[in-house]
């Protein structure tokens, strides 16, 4: 059974890459660009120092985004979490403003802050904070009440029942709103980037689209594409940890 | 406790609304950058006109995106959701494919689509379709083993079992789906609109930003970001009204 998946598996993403191999044959270069060119290509780029100033800049402005989400976010969702007439009145409007579609903000952080790094890490805050918040309250919410009434009433101080009961027994659903966090991160960054900036990985790709260079087109989204599923598989597998202990 | 919670939310945006007007008012912000609540509101009637037919486009649009979208996107997440094997063998393509920003492959769609309606609108179609197979999947995978087990026991035909237990019990997840789909279509549309598009209020948005409008597109943020808010607002009594008649 599980070597019938794999095969399975793998067999579709030999035929997708034969299919892009024998379709570029067909069509114009400048629409699409065979596997054998573009992996070559990847090889290659690391060499490439302007390359990797926008892989620097990308990668760190999807970290600093995300570690000012995660902090901000887990201290407001604790903080409502444990407080309930606060929760009662900002969580739906926390809700309400999550629901909007996010890139409508971006015009104006582009405004506010330039076409430099510093909107993109603005748009990837407001992207994660949000989902980070409201997760971290769900987390603490849902912590059993049995666990913290018998504390309770062993006598722990409330202090004690934050740290020893209420944290450990939320943290899998915590680290789950930080998996998406830093997932919500990643697209931020890029989408940014490629709505307008200067430097990083989303304007190599928006610039090589503009200027037909499908080769390089094709090889730096496969770079995007590895970084989001390498932030996809670490967040799950730190999240299966945590569930595990 | 019901009203005292709704007059604190009430007062603290209004409490915003005036700190900002104040900060305008004294100078502690630009009013070139931040303009005040009250420019914002009068500068909406200079874009009012352009807006409005910007915003129709728009909306048809994520229509017609979200109904491809959905629709296939439900047909999808049933057909993986009930066949365990095709789960197994696609799962880390469609959840690989939905941890990817999107993003990256508009500027294919409109090499192949040109730029315009058509590219947005397939764009938005791949934006929807992903979570809403995903919601659905895990709906039709939740549903209890033994109510089919039972169904195919009296003779239940396939199309029986699709029709009159799997969908029925998968309800309460592809109305989830829907409300979310019109929410990713809609995200989908704008994106594609400001990435690359001739009309449209991303389109406009990203055209009053590059034209340093600070507060028309302060004003049309506002109007696209309530709309959104009414239309999740209904979709969620919708959702209630539809989840409680079906349990």
């Amino acid at each position: 059974m599980y070597l019938k998946i794999f095969v399975l598996r793998f067999s579709i993403l030999g035929f997708i890459l034969l299919i892009w191999e024998f379709s570029s044959s067909y069509l114009p270069q400048t629409f699409i660009t065979p596997p054998s060119k573009v992996f070559p290509l990847l090889l290659t780029i690391w060499i490439n120092l302007d390359f990797l100033g926008h892989l620097y800049v990308t990668i760190f402005s999807i970290l600093l985004a995300f570690g000012l989400a995660a902090v901000s976010g887990l201290l407001l969702g604790l903080a409502l979490g444990v407080w309930k007439m606060l929760r009662d009145v900002y969580e739906p409007l926390l809700s309400t403003f999550y629901a909007v579609p996010n890139v409508v903000w971006y015009p104006l952080l582009l405004l506010f802050l330039g076409l430099d790094i510093m909107s993109k890490i603005a748009f990837a805050y407001l992207l994660s904070f949000f989902p980070i918040t409201l997760t971290t309250i769900s987390a603490v919410v849902n912590v059993d009440k049995v666990l913290i009434r018998v504390a309770q009433s062993m006598g722990a101080s409330k202090l004690t029942v934050f740290y020893k009961v209420i944290i450990p027994a939320s943290l899998p659903t915590i680290l789950s709103g930080l998996g998406t966090g830093l997932a919500l991160c990643v697209t931020g960054v890029i989408v940014g980037e490629m709505l307008g900036g200067i430097y990083g990985l989303g304007v190599l790709i928006a610039s090589a689209a503009t200027l037909f260079e499908t080769a390089h087109y094709f090889a730096y989204t496969i770079v995007v594409i590895i970084i989001a599923l390498v932030v996809n598989y670490t967040s799950k597998v730190l999240e299966r940890l945590s569930r595990g202990v | 406790m019901q009203t005292r919670v709704l007059l604190i939310q009430i007062g603290t945006i209004i409490a915003i609304i005036v700190l900002w007007e104040l900060l305008v008012y004294w100078r502690f912000a630009d009013p070139l950058f931040l303009p005040s609540p009250s420019t914002i509101i009068s500068s909406y009637s200079r874009i009012q006109n352009v807006a409005l037919n910007s915003l129709l486009e728009t909306f048809i649009k994520t229509l017609l995106a979200f109904s491809m979208g959905a629709g296939l996107g439900i047909l999808i997440g049933i057909v993986i959701g009930s066949r365990p094997l095709l789960h197994e063998v696609l799962n880390p393509y469609v959840f690989g494919l939905y941890s990817v920003p999107r993003i990256v492959f508009l500027p294919l769609i409109i090499l192949f689509l040109g730029i315009g309606s058509n590219s947005t609108i397939f764009y938005a179609v791949l934006h929807t379709i992903l979570p809403v197979i995903i919601v659905v999947e895990g709906g039709v995978r939740n549903i209890d083993r033994r109510l089919i087990l039972y169904a195919s026991t009296l003779g239940a035909t396939r199309l029986q079992l699709y029709s009159k237990v799997i969908i029925p019990a998968a309800m309460p997840s592809i109305m989830a789906a829907l409300k979310l789909g019109i929410i990713f279509s809609l995200l989908g549309t704008l994106i594609a609109e400001m990435y690359l598009s001739l009309s449209g209020v991303g389109f406009l948005l990203q055209k009053l930003s590059y034209a340093f409008k600070s507060a028309e597109v302060f004003a049309l943020t506002g109007v696209v970001a309530s709309l959104a808010i009414v239309i999740v607002l209904v979709l969620s009594g919708i959702n209630k009204k539809v989840v409680e008649k079906w349990l």
